[in-house]
């Protein structure tokens, strides 16, 4: 059996070390209403949203994320800026759209911060966060502006601009193949493929980063990491912090920087998040907006959980006995012990029982 | 730390294990005859798993396996979120539409395909916006138009003997398929290194 309240416990630690930051609790409606998210539909796959209708015949939406519900409440506030996090159930359909699940997660949301200074705080709670999990966790960073100012100099095209994406979220070896099928001449060729086999520590790519980036606003965006994996770099080795822009977000509407988070033990990633400043403008204010969410049911599901067992199983035969097992039993719990009473009749093998309880106890004649 | 590979049952699995060999990566227990479906090295810090080809793509998105090896066929049918990072070059052929001899597409109604690429099939006809009904088979697809199951098929072609045998065409070729070695998204992150010198090793074979 799962042991649910260790899993609370558990989560509860990283509320802790939000708080620590200045984070507040924030709990939303799971309902939110389905125009919201239509009027968001260029950013948000609204096709694969868990809908249900009101008897009025209202369309709602069971929330796919937190980060909307959480900028539609922050839009409606007087302030200028806020720090939240949640620990929710969020709602999602799978690609063909007929199963659906619920899942928890834990995250923040920090509104109205400065930019690179926030991006280094949550940076650092993210891994944090990680290290909590696992020993061995990674966090890897990349930057949507980046790639799709690299994309636009490549091809104005939009159908090839989604194909050459979606080659460089595979790291295809395609992609060299297609490239020069839609007749990209050969310098631009280049710079892609690096792009689409970079991977490690700022320092390592670095060199290759800054020739790849053609635009202003690219190299813009390398300075600005530089200087918060920098900051971020007197805290944690940098073999923690990965560039790799490889990784992909469900939900399309960070614009800039995105992380994903992962521990050795599972082989899906556990933390995702990034900034969203455009989706907060959407909502009527202008501020910088970034943050990030553990799918803590990932890990929950993945690591054989340590089983706290019981502490006395009394077993007992007959009425007579079973009245002494429960006396015994008030006993042991005035001493903060946890206890159940049973009917050796219908208790299970001694296997199975020595595996759920500490001490085992007899009541018969 | 131990590499995990899966290997597709058959031609393709023991010519990809031969190159693999050849790089370092030998295992005696494989090479022996058994019935076994895992074999490991300890010498060399490999295991392999023995998997139906089409399962390979499961095995290495679930991370079982850090790396598989899978034709483009298979790859695309099971839409598994991997990276796809190394053309072997060999196994070339490619997706085509076929259909009996003097065939005509006709707009005006419901197009039957049969195929064993259900996945691909649907997400090709979804892209050149065409209606069809698509028809599931397991194999001899060519079968399907000849006794009227289907008015066309979509599937893999490597020389176009089998379609001319049954009276069959190819009306449009699609994607060019050969082998790849897929990767792990995670086990690419944590085992970067070897990975990357496995790909590269097997790059310089070439």
């Amino acid at each position: 059996m799962k042991n649910y309240r260790k899993e609370e416990e558990f989560v509860m630690d990283f509320e802790k070390i939000f708080e620590s930051y200045g984070y507040e609790k924030i709990r939303l409606n799971t309902f939110e209403k389905y125009d919201t998210y239509f009027a968001n539909k260029d950013i948000i796959n609204e096709g694969n949203l868990l809908k249900i209708m009101n008897p009025k015949g209202d369309l709602y939406v069971l929330r796919p994320d937190m980060t909307l519900p959480v900028v539609k409440y922050f839009s409606e506030q007087q302030t200028q800026s806020g720090k939240f996090y949640y620990n929710d159930s969020v709602f999602r359909v799978d690609k063909n759209g007929l199963e659906f699940n619920e899942r928890k997660q834990v995250g923040i949301e920090y509104l109205g911060g400065e930019n690179l200074l926030s991006d280094v705080e949550v940076l650092d709670l993210a891994i944090q966060s990680l290290e909590k999990l696992d020993q061995n966790s990674l966090l890897c960073i990349s930057n949507t502006k980046f790639i799709k100012e690299m994309v636009n100099y490549v091809t104005d095209i939009e159908e090839e601009k989604e194909c050459i994406l979606e080659y460089l979220y595979r790291r295809s070896s395609n992609l060299e193949n297609y490239l020069k099928k839609i007749g990209i001449e050969e310098e631009k060729i280049t710079k892609l493929l690096k792009l689409n086999r970079l991977f490690g520590n700022f320092e390592k790519v670095k060199k290759t980063l800054y020739e790849i980036a053609v635009t202003d606003k690219q190299k813009k965006i390398l300075k600005g990491l530089e200087t918060v994996l920098k900051a971020l770099g007197k805290k944690y080795p940098q073999e923690k912090i990965e560039i790799d822009f490889s990784i992909s977000v469900a939900l399309q509407y960070y614009n800039g920087l995105i992380f994903k988070g992962y521990i050795s033990e599972i082989r899906k990633p556990i933390l995702s998040g990034g900034r969203y400043d455009k989706l907060v403008t959407r909502f009527g204010k202008d501020t910088s907006a970034l943050g990030f969410c553990l799918e803590i049911d990932n890990y929950f599901e993945s690591i054989k959980r340590e089983r706290t067992k019981i502490d006395y199983l009394l077993l007992y035969l007959g009425l007579e006995n079973g009245f002494k097992a429960m006396e015994k039993a008030r006993e042991y719990r005035k001493y903060g012990k946890t206890v159940r009473v049973l009917s050796k009749e219908k208790s299970g093998s001694s296997e199975e029982l020595k595996e759920k309880y500490s001490i085992i106890q007899y009541f018969s004649d | 730390m131990y590499i995990n590979i899966a290997l597709p049952k058959g031609r393709l699995g023991k010519k990809s294990y031969d190159l693999l060999k050849k790089i370092g990566y030998s295992c005696q227990e494989l090479e022996e005859e058994s019935r076994k479906l895992v074999f490991t090295s300890e010498k060399n810090k490999v295991r392999y798993f023995w998997v139906k080809p089409s399962d390979v793509p499961i095995y290495v998105e679930k991370g079982i396996a850090d790396i598989g090896v899978s034709g483009v066929d298979v790859l695309m049918e099971s839409e598994a979120d991997v990276y796809d990072m190394l053309d072997l070059g060999f196994g070339k052929c490619y997706f085509a539409i076929a259909a009996p001899k003097g065939w005509k597409y006709n707009d005006n109604r419901t197009i039957k395909i049969a195929t064993k690429y259900i996945n691909y099939a649907r997400k090709h006809f979804e892209k050149v916006e065409k209606k069809v009904e698509l028809i599931k088979l397991n194999g001899s697809v060519e079968l399907a138009p000849i006794v009227g199951l289907s008015d066309a098929i979509v599937d893999i072609v490597e020389t176009g003997a089998t379609l001319k045998e049954n009276n069959l065409e190819i009306i449009e070729k699609l994607e060019d398929i050969s082998t790849r070695v897929i990767v792990n998204k995670v086990s690419y992150k944590f085992k970067n290194e070897t990975i990357e010198k496995i790909l590269e090793d097997i790059r310089r074979k070439f």
